[in-house]
């Protein structure tokens, strides 16, 4: 058998080298198009996402109210978010060797596994003693390889998966709340939500205009709200029309209760009044403590200090944790007949007084409701700028600030994880304490309007929902603040 | 005429390489011109010759077969014998046989008298018209390129290619090659009828003597194109698709679709052999390394006579060359 010796000796050689460095190239270059791909692919997506969601929320916006969700610019960016993070990743996990470049190649350019053949002759894959043909297939590899970059540059691979790297990656970065929170936006055109803050106002009107000495004015103006609140909510009015009367209607409250009662501007200007007066009889309480129960129950009349019923109140007023009965207990101290925050001196209240007409529920269950339908509606179309927004994001202004120092005092303790999903129902405290505690909240009004001891968690309002779990503990746990 | 084993390697650079190339390709242009319109059949004679194969040449009479083999034995320049079997040939018809003589001195002795099996292109014509008795008489000589008579073995001459032919339509008084003797064929080419265009040229071709054709090659550059035939470079996944191919015909088959109809698939020869097929239509294509095409190009002369379609097959009208088209699946999915 004749044998074929070859005059040239098998060594790594600079055609070899030339051949790895092509290879080398293509890959990167490949790698470069594979980017573009993925990213064209993911600004496409983008702009679909975009235009669907903006049309979807067109189309919904007449109709039914929309679940809040993210916007068109958040869903395209997340997308295009989604693009680059798959680009990225492709780019980094999915980095094909050169054999599969090789064969690439030969497929692209029709090559008979000529750059495949040489690739493994020249990193010794496969073993031939002739040195004539590993130099003649490497010879012809790099012709190939030469030839115009079409050549040398493969097609995207599978590029329908290129086209769902950005939707997975997108949906995954939506699934990781850690990572990426969307922003909830209230819908300007959310007829549910705007139903139930205006029923919320309405209510409030209505007791405003219910109490001793309101104007006809604001009473016609508080059925003109209960007509609206009917519209509403047989869905005889456009979201646009709603709001249009609804500030019209708000208007004209104010200008009631402008020319009712001087005191009433004086409530809806300062805020924090009632807040102020809070705080000061706390502090004054406090103070008292601290010099001694024998010298108060001696300027209370002969008790001794050491009875825990010597400031003739109720045992609750002995218990320094409970801030609530505190308070109450306090102005029933400092007055002889209650602070105007305790329920059963409303009704004797004069609301020509400026300090009790400062201190009404029904006044400061209005600037809630204000503040709350203001919250809720102020942001408009297409600013969510990243912060939380809309019904969560002033549930801390709908806390009475009073609230939130006498829950700061008591080491307030925010609930854990078992409690926000254990509990579905919510079981209300004491009336007296909620009256106590809550009186100015327009959550409270709407509790007590419920007129229940207990009231269903889910058929409290989202803003409600925190609310209730932040500041009250449940049955198990007892009535009573955290 | 014994080959001489120690023969000195053969030294080939790129200069002789293009020669050699060149050299190819007008011996199958030589041929073409002889044989008309039968470009595959030629080609794959020559791949059988360069893979150091023996060819098994199927057809209906009158197509050509004969003359072909005469016509490469003619442009290669290969010393040629043609043995025309016939029901009483005996095996030392063949082989040859020991006869007394005298040698030079005039002293009687016995000689090895070498049958016509020693040439380096046998033409076996209608090879199974002989009995199965004289058929296996060419076994040793192929697989082994040795002849055994008397206790003495006799090289045959490097190279050594059998070039049988066989007619599929007669049935009677022939004798169906054994499988054992099929396999060492490593092509079974077959040779068509020509068609309407080609046999108009056949007739305008046609003179009333043929003329010579140029020898093309000669049998020092048939030794090194077949050496070089073996160093052709095959790529792991020329491998690996042959072995996809051979296992895809075994009972244990992943494709059980075909699997199903084989009685008997391809051996682990017959899987040497396309892969030396291959290379060998790699270098005619001018290339040293092996492509997948030729792999899908050579499949079916490599493969049809090595299966076998069980009674399920044959009642579904399936061949030997249905199996083949149905693994060129293989062959693509490969390629892609």
């Amino acid at each position: 058998m004749a044998q074929v010796r070859t005059r040239a000796p098998v060594r790594p050689g600079g055609s070899a080298v030339e051949l790895l460095r092509l290879l080398e190239a293509s890959r990167r270059q490949d790698l470069v198009n594979r980017m573009g791909y993925d990213l064209l692919y993911a600004l496409i997506l983008a702009a679909i996402a975009f235009a669907t969601t903006a049309l979807a929320e067109w189309v919904t916006g007449r109709g039914a109210a929309p679940e809040p969700g993210p916007g068109p610019l958040t869903v395209a960016l997340l997308v295009l978010a989604g693009g680059l993070v798959a680009a990225s990743a492709r780019a980094i996990i999915s980095r094909p060797p050169l054999e599969w470049y090789a064969r690439r190649i030969d497929e692209a350019a029709e090559l008979p596994l000529t750059i495949t053949t040489a690739l493994e002759l020249t990193t010794a894959t496969i073993r031939v003693d002739s040195a004539l043909v590993r130099e003649h297939t490497i010879a012809a590899a790099l012709a190939a390889l030469r030839a115009p970059s079409s050549v040398r540059r493969p097609p995207p691979r599978r590029p329908v998966f290129a086209l769902l790297w950005p939707v997975v990656a997108a949906v995954g970065l939506a699934h990781v709340p850690a990572v990426v929170t969307l922003p909830e936006r209230p819908s300007p055109f959310d007829l549910q939500a705007f139903a139930t803050a205006l029923q919320e106002v309405a209510g409030a009107v209505l007791d405003l205009a219910e109490s001793p000495g309101a104007s006809q004015y604001l009473q016609s103006i508080a059925n003109e709200f209960q007509v609206l609140v009917a519209e509403v909510n047989e869905s005889k009015v456009t979201a646009d029309a709603a709001t249009e009367r609804f500030e019209e209607l708000m208007s004209h409250v104010r200008t009631a209760l402008a020319g009712d009662a001087a005191a009433l501007d004086t409530v809806l200007d300062s805020a924090g009044a009632a807040q102020s007066l809070v705080d000061q009889r706390a502090q004054e309480r406090a103070r008292d403590e601290l010099s001694g129960h024998k010298q108060e129950a001696m300027a209370q009349g002969g008790t001794t200090a050491d009875s825990p019923l010597s400031d003739g109140g109720s045992e609750d007023s002995g218990d320094p944790q409970d801030l609530g009965h505190l308070d109450v207990d306090a102005e029933r101290r400092d007055d002889g007949t209650g602070g105007p925050f305790y329920a059963e001196n409303i009704l004797e209240y004069d609301p020509n007084e400026s300090e009790y007409a400062q201190e009404l529920p029904e006044i400061k269950a209005l600037r809630e409701a204000l503040e709350h339908m203001n919250a809720s509606f102020a942001m408009p179309v297409g600013e969510a700028d990243g912060e939380e927004a809309g019904v969560f994001s002033n549930d801390d202004a709908a806390v009475p600030d009073g609230i939130e120092t006498a829950a700061a005092d008591e080491e307030m303790r925010l609930p854990t994880d078992t409690d926000a999903s254990v509990t579905t129902r919510v079981d209300a405290p004491v009336v007296e304490d909620l009256i106590a505690v809550l009186d100015g909240s327009v959550e409270v009004g709407a509790w007590r309007r419920e007129g229940e001891n207990v009231v269903g968690f889910d058929a409290l309002p989202a803003g409600y929902r925190e609310f209730v779990q932040r500041y009250f503990t449940y049955r198990s746990e007892g009535p009573g603040l955290r | 005429m014994a080959v001489d084993e120690a023969a000195s390697p053969v030294d080939l650079d790129s200069e002789e390489l293009e020669r050699l190339m060149r050299s190819l390709e007008g011996a199958r242009a030589a041929l073409a011109s002889r044989i008309i319109g039968q470009e595959s059949v030629i080609e794959e004679v020559l791949v059988g010759i360069l893979a150091e194969g023996h060819v098994l040449l199927e057809g209906p009479p009158g197509v050509g077969k004969t003359l072909l083999v005469k016509s490469v034995a003619e442009v290669l320049g290969l010393e040629f014998s043609r043995i025309q079997f016939t029901p009483d040939l005996m095996p030392a018809d063949i082989t040859g046989s020991t006869v007394l003589g005298y040698d030079e001195a005039g002293k009687p002795l016995i000689r090895f008298e070498p049958g016509p099996i020693f040439a380096q292109l046998v033409l076996a014509d209608e090879v199974n018209r002989a009995t199965p008795k004289t058929q296996s008489a060419l076994l040793e000589a192929m697989q082994e390129h040795t002849v055994t008579v008397a206790s003495q073995t006799h090289v045959l001459p490097d190279p050594f290619v059998v070039l049988a032919t066989q007619n599929p339509i007669e049935m009677e008084g022939t004798y169906k090659l054994p499988e054992a003797q099929i396999d060492r064929f490593l092509l079974k080419v077959t040779v068509p009828f020509p068609a309407k265009g080609v046999l108009d040229q056949i007739l305008a071709s046609h003179g009333p003597r043929l003329r010579p054709l140029e020898r093309s090659l000669d049998t020092d550059s048939v030794r090194k194109l077949q050496g070089l035939v073996r160093t052709v470079a095959a790529a792991s996944s020329v491998r690996s698709a042959i072995v996809e191919l051979v296992y895809a015909t075994q009972g244990d088959a992943r494709d059980a679709g075909i699997a199903a109809y084989v009685h008997h698939g391809i051996s682990p020869r017959g899987a040497q052999s396309l892969l030396a097929a291959a290379k060998a239509r790699a270098l005619l294509q001018g290339r040293l390394h092996v492509g997948m095409e030729d792999v899908a190009r050579m499949m079916g002369p490599a493969l049809r006579h090595r299966l076998m379609v069980n009674y399920e097959g044959q009642a579904r009208g399936l061949t030997p060359d249905g199996v083949v088209e149905q693994l060129e699946g293989i062959v693509a999915k490969a390629r892609a």
